[in-house]
Order: structure tokens, then C-alpha cells, then sequence
């Protein structure tokens, strides 16, 4: 659905590329993330990929044509939320659905149904411009998915959320790709990458660093371990055991028979350390 | 209608009717409305206190001066909101073709000068209602072409201030045919030319061959400014 290949770019007004060679692949129904610091040229990336910035030929290929050869019908097909507010503040968040909805060929049947989600149901007669950045986050959201996109571009969708909206807005991107929708995310938020994404990007300086799913990226940069918890006399202790025969080790069977068990962690690397070991950056 | 009341979407004419309306909500609800009659008022009241032998020239130069501002540099303003406000950028990644955007735009802005004519013709003028309108029709749509290609490079008013003054007195060349000092037929290479004959002239049915020359010079330096503003959306704005 998505290909890039070996697409770099220098703005108009810098000495220095700002990307440098990114290629990958999204297939159809996956969610890949694109995870890096400020600076390091997501936005840029996510530009190129839409079209805000026009892209070299035979670099990116969006459902199946070189985005040079796409007229204004490719957008039918894709939807973009913006990271910072995108709309007519004056007009009302109905205005502006209705607006960009006419925009379109397609309307969801279940647009209402989204809007209640997402809890914007009240709002929508209120100007967008006395909205908050949550509230504008979500609003962006119903637009990018009313006209039933096939790509979906999202940044920082969770940004300015909190918890139980963060959560909605999960569930919300899950279920668009049980339905076959390929997401592209933007975000340097490491648990919404670890919770929504089947494969990540990291990048930096402009480079992909590395691509993996999280489980995989997590597995290759931890131990194979699993670190117990358990009282003590003095209070608590540690265990640290192999997880290669781990129901076979005399210590574990020993502290689990005998001890009163704090907690049990396996010892992957969280997504944040995995980022720090690849790039040898850490994300804010 | 879904069961929130939204609207299904609509193409073609009707496309263009629900852009001239949230364009219409955008201006009216900036409080640009208010701008422009304020304006209008002065510009009357100033003028019904100019003599009689003054008052035909100065209508004219009035006119082609409110043209402009709600041409050129509401163009500009809306476009620096639009720009502010980020809605330009959503617009952009929308199938909205950069032309139904830029007409849309030129329709509003011509209505809007059209009611001025009919506010300063009905106070000052009545016999140049005609003359005013058909000026209009001409000069408000190019100006505000012009002054979208122009702006597209800002992105604060601050940074667009002072270069559209400057533009502004380019502009405003052509009103020196009205002030006697010039008719050199260079003049008609001025894109606002054919709308200050208009005016000069008062009367479109009593001279029909400058009447014709001054609108079809006229159409053609809209087009003109229309294929600028296009490739200025595509190249600046990114609007493919």
C-alpha cells in the first residue's frame, strides 16, 4: 500500500539533507510507526508521503502508482490527521465535517457512531476555535476516517489526551485496521507505538535506524530472563533466572513454593531503551 | 443527513455553493464584513463632503481603491488565516481541486465589492451604477488572483505588510489616466486599466467599443492571473 525507496530530501533553504535514503514497505492492513525525536524528520517524512512536499519520482508509491502519477483522486483515499490544529476555527465542528465531507465521494455510515465514540457528539455546534487541543485532536481524527480512507496518516494521534480518550482513540485505530485500513503513525510516544503498532521505524539524523515489530525489537535488545520479587526478612529481594528452562530451575521452583511473590517481570527491553541502544538517543 | 445532522457530500455546482458558503461563514464571522462596511461609510461620508466638479473623479479612484482592499488584500488576509489557522494545509490533502478554491474565493470577493458599488453608486453616483458594477466584475477577481499568487510566499501579515504596500502603488498606477496626466496607451498594459476606463467612461452603452476593448482585456488578464494563482498553489502550496 505503501513503498518508499530510497527517498532523501533537502529543503529549498537548508545546506544539509534533512532525509536521507529512507525505504520500506507497508502492506495492507498493518500499522507501521514511524518513531523518532523532534527534528529528526518524521514530519518531513509524512509530508513527502502525502504530498505536501512534492516527492522525486520513483520514490514513494501510494496503493499501487508512483505518487507522481496520482491526479487529486489519490486523496479520496487517504486520510490525514494533523498533529496541530487543522481547521476553519470560526466555523463549528459540524461545519467543519460537513465542509470536508463534501469534499469527498464516500461518507462512513457510521460517522455518528464515531463522533459518539470519540465523545465530540456535544461539541460539534461549538466553534473549533473554543475547543481544546484534546477535543481538536479527536475532532481531526473523525475527519481523517469520515470519507472511509484505505491510508490513514496519523500524528501524535493521542497527543494533548487523556487516558480514557488515549484509550478510545486505541481502540478506535484498532478497529480501523481490522478492517484492512494501513496506518502510518507519527509519534515519539513510545507506549501509544507499543500498543498500536505491528512494526516500527526508528529514526534519527534523518535515517531509518532500524525496523522490527515491538515484541521483536523488544526480545533482540533485553535478557532472557524473568526477574522475581518475593519478601524477605529484609524486606524484598531479587531473582534473576534464565527463561531457557526456567520450570526445570531449582531456585525459582524453591522461591515459588516458598516465598510470598512481589512480582514476576520478564527482563525485555522496554521500546524506550531499545530506541536508546539502536540510536543512542533518547526520545523526550 | 446521517442521525448528527451531517451532510452527504456533494460535487459540481453544489461543490462550489457549499464553498462559497463556509467562505461566506469564514469572512462574515472574522468580522471582515464589518471591516468592509465600516470603510464603505467612510469612504461616503468623506465624499459627499467633496464638490460637485471633484466628486466624479474621486468616486472613481474611490472605487478602484475599495476594489483593491477587498480584492488584493483580503485575498491576502484570508489566506494568511487560512494559513495561520492550518486549514490551507487540510485543504490541500483534500480532492479539493486548487481551482474550485481559488474560484470560490473570487466569487465572494466580487459579491462583496458589488455591494459596495451599490452603497457608494446609490450615495454618489447612481449614474455610474452599471459602469461600477461591470468594473467590478473585471478588477475585484484579478486582484484577488493577484493577490493570492502574491501572499502564497508569507506566512504572517507582518512579513506581507510593507512588500504589499509596494505592490499597492504599482497597482494604483492606471488611476494617474483619471488624474489627467497621463492616456498614453501604455497604460493599457496595466492589468487594471480596463476597470479604471470603465469608471472613466461612466456610461458602458455610450461608448461600446472601449466598453468591449476594457472587458475582454479584462477577462483576459483574469485568466492570466487565474494560471498564475494555479501554478503558485501547485509549486508554493503544494496543492498538486
Amino acid at each position: 500500500m505503501i513503498k518508499v525507496d530510497d527517498l532523501s530530501y533537502t529543503y529549498p533553504s537548508g545546506d544539509n539533507p534533512t532525509l536521507h535514503g529512507l525505504s520500506f514497505a507497508i502492506p495492507e492492513g498493518e500499522v507501521f510507526g514511524f518513531l523518532g525525536p523532534s527534528g529528526s524528520g518524521k514530519s518531513t517524512a509524512q509530508k513527502l508521503i502525502t504530498g505536501q512536499i512534492q516527492p522525486p519520482a520513483d520514490t514513494v508509491e501510494l496503493l499501487g502508482r508512483d505518487f507522481t502519477a496520482w491526479g487529486r483522486e489519490l486523496y479520496n483515499d487517504i486520510g490525514v490527521c494533523f498533529e496541530l490544529p487543522s481547521f476553519f476555527l470560526k466555523l463549528t465542528g459540524r461545519e467543519n465535517l460537513d465542509y470536508f465531507a463534501s469534499l469527498y465521494p464516500r461518507l462512513r455510515s457510521d460517522r455518528a457512531e464515531v463522533i459518539k465514540l470519540l465523545g465530540l457528539e456535544d461539541a460539534l455546534d461549538q466553534p473549533v476555535a473554543e475547543y481544546s487541543k484534546g477535543m481538536m485532536t479527536r475532532l481531526g481524527l473523525i475527519r481523517a476516517l469520515q470519507h472511509q480512507p484505505r491510508l490513514l496518516f496519523l500524528d501524535e494521534p493521542t497527543s494533548g489526551l487523556d487516558p480514557a480518550s488515549s484509550a478510545r482513540v486505541q481502540d478506535l485505530i484498532r478497529r480501523e485496521r481490522s478492517r484492512g485500513v494501513t496506518i502510518f503513525l507519527t509519534t515519539h510516544d513510545m507506549l501509544t507505538a507499543d500498543a498500536l503498532c505491528d512494526r516500527l521505524a526508528f529514526l534519527i539524523h534523518g535515517a531509518i535506524s532500524c525496523v522490527g515489530s515491538p515484541r521483536t525489537l523488544k526480545q533482540e535488545n533485553g535478557k532472557d530472563q524473568v526477574k522475581v520479587v518475593y519478601e524477605s526478612d529484609d524486606g524484598a529481594e531479587e531473582l534473576l533466572v534464565d527463561l531457557k528452562g526456567l520450570g526445570q530451575d531449582a531456585r525459582f521452583q524453591d522461591v515459588l513454593r516458598r516465598r510470598s511473590i512481589l512480582s514476576i517481570h520478564s527482563q525485555e527491553a522496554t521500546l524506550s531503551e531499545v530506541f536508546i541502544r539502536q540510536t543512542g538517543v533518547a526520545l523526550e | 443527513m446521517s442521525s448528527l445532522g451531517l451532510q452527504a457530500p456533494r460535487s459540481g455546482f453544489g461543490g462550489l455553493a457549499l464553498d462559497l458558503t463556509r467562505d461566506f461563514r469564514t469572512v462574515w464571522r472574522n468580522g471582515f464584513f464589518v471591516a468592509v462596511l465600516v470603510i464603505t461609510a467612510l469612504h461616503i461620508g468623506t465624499l459627499l463632503w467633496v464638490g460637485d466638479f471633484l466628486r466624479p473623479w474621486m468616486v472613481s479612484m474611490v472605487l478602484i481603491e475599495v476594489f483593491t482592499f477587498n480584492g488584493f488584500f483580503l485575498a491576502g488576509v484570508l489566506m494568511l488565516l487560512e494559513k495561520g489557522e492550518n486549514s490551507l494545509a487540510a485543504l490541500s490533502l483534500s480532492p479539493l481541486p486548487a481551482g474550485r478554491w481559488l474560484r470560490s474565493r473570487c466569487l465572494l470577493l466580487t459579491f462583496l465589492a458589488w455591494l459596495e458599488c451599490l452603497a457608494v453608486c446609490a450615495f454618489l453616483w447612481p449614474a455610474g451604477l452599471t459602469a461600477s458594477l461591470l468594473s467590478a466584475a473585471i478588477t475585484t477577481p484579478l486582484l484577488a488572483l493577484l493577490g493570492i499568487a502574491f501572499t502564497s510566499r508569507y506566512r504572517g501579515f507582518s512579513e506581507f505588510l510593507m512588500p504589499s504596500v509596494a505592490v499597492f502603488m504599482v497597482l494604483m498606477l492606471p488611476l494617474l489616466r483619471l488624474a489627467g496626466f497621463s492616456q498614453h496607451w501604455v497604460f493599457w498594459l496595466h492589468p487594471l486599466t480596463p476597470g479604471v476606463v470603465l469608471l472613466e467612461y461612466g456610461d458602458p452603452t455610450g461608448v461600446p467599443a472601449v466598453t468591449a476593448l476594457a472587458l475582454t482585456l479584462g477577462v483576459v488578464w483574469i485568466l492570466l492571473a487565474y494560471r498564475l494563482a494555479l501554478t503558485v498553489s501547485q509549486h508554493v502550496l503544494a496543492w498538486r
